[in-house]
């Protein structure tokens, strides 16, 4: 630091007194000499006007973001914590939807357009033809009254029954499953006349 | 320049005086007593002083003469107000209690302008203490707390960035 950059001891003295620094003793013991010492008044006028300069140069302008490190390190905090959450927020929303197109029920109208990956039985896909699937519950019903001959392994309650048209409530293909000649007949017809992303009637017969 | 034959200065000759010394005095006095508008009325008083007995005084040493009686006279109006040295232990450039005189301001716009340019130069260590002290009015003792550095340090780079600003201001 050079000669004309370090504040001289007189007026850093002054500056402490303008600011109020000074201890009680020193603060007195400086006003004392200011009674005879004209450098040292000249010295406070100085400090007041530069301290005066600097505070109405604060005011107008603030100091530029360099001289912010706490504030702006809080600002960025601030931004990314909030940028946090967005992105939790709409993971959350992603996942929500994402669930609910894999678990809502198959009661999709007959003019809608299959979608890749829903259920599937018996190589059919099970929410083109629900009506199909409520006359295949309902036969299995009256078959379970005959016998056990049938291994039927659907998971029909009262309470839901749309719920059994859910592809994991549905036998998987290595068990046994007897259903009628009439079944498999519509079945048969509907693989054939049915592609994947064609919207056709699938109307049961 | 001579005294008028009452004894008393020449009214051109305190004009004279009051233009070129009585920004530099009213910047001494809100120093000394941390309030404007006392020292407007010091400063009032120490020219009304000047007009009486200014003749007593060498020309060469009136500045010096002014100032000592303005020193005075704050010290006086200090007493009458009933406001201790103890007791004021605010800034002096605390904005709260600045009512600037209409033609004797304590800053220049052109100062504002060179020392706002300064700051911006300034390391940011040295931008961070001069506006926690200066613009947040925080004492040293709580800067060096927040900032967990030594006092002297954070004396230190008031002082240096003080020198700095000085020297904007003083190439006016």
């Amino acid at each position: 630091m050079t000669a004309k950059e370090k504040l001289n001891e007189l007026d850093w003295l002054a500056f402490l007194f303008v600011a109020g620094e000074m201890s009680d003793a020193d603060s007195e013991s400086f006003e004392l000499r200011l009674a005879g010492d004209q450098a040292a008044r000249e010295a406070v006028a100085r400090q007041v006007e530069l301290t005066q300069t600097i505070a109405a140069a604060s005011v107008v302008e603030p100091l530029s973001e360099t001289a912010q490190p706490v504030v702006a390190a809080r600002q960025t905090a601030d931004w990314w914590s909030a940028a946090a959450w967005l992105a939790a927020a709409s993971a959350a929303c992603l996942l929500g939807v994402s669930i609910y197109y894999a678990t809502r029920p198959a009661t999709r109208s007959h003019s809608d357009s299959p979608r890749d990956g829903d259920a599937t039985v018996a190589g059919v896909d099970a929410t083109l033809s629900p009506q199909l699937a409520f006359a295949w519950l309902e036969t299995r019903d009256e078959l379970s009254l005959v016998g056990d001959d049938a291994d039927f392994s659907l998971p029909v309650t009262d309470e839901n029954a749309e719920d059994s048209l859910n592809a994991d409530s549905f036998a998987s293909d290595d068990e046994q499953l007897a259903a009628p000649d009439w079944m498999l007949a519509a079945v048969s017809g509907l693989k054939s006349s049915v592609t994947p992303l064609q919207s056709e009637s699938t109307e049961p017969r | 320049m001579s005294a008028s034959d009452e004894g008393k200065l020449d009214p051109a000759v305190v004009a004279a005086l009051y233009v070129e010394h009585g920004a530099e005095l009213r910047r001494f006095l809100v120093g000394l007593l941390r309030d404007s508008q006392l020292a407007d009325d010091a400063l009032q008083a120490a020219f009304a002083k000047m007009v009486e007995r200014g003749h007593q005084a060498q020309a060469e040493s009136r500045k010096a003469w002014l100032f000592r009686v303005a020193y005075h006279e704050a010290l006086a109006v200090r007493r009458r107000e009933a406001v201790g040295s103890k007791v004021v232990q605010r800034a002096a450039w605390n904005r709260k209690h600045d009512h600037e005189a209409a033609d004797e301001p304590l800053v220049r716009s052109e100062g504002i302008e060179r020392v706002r340019a300064a700051l911006d130069k300034l390391p940011a260590a040295q931008q961070q203490i001069v506006r926690m002290r200066i613009y947040e009015e925080k004492t040293f003792a709580v800067i060096a707390a927040e900032l967990h550095i030594p006092l002297g340090t954070a004396l230190a780079r008031m002082r240096a960035a003080l020198a700095k600003l000085r020297i904007s201001l003083d190439e006016l």
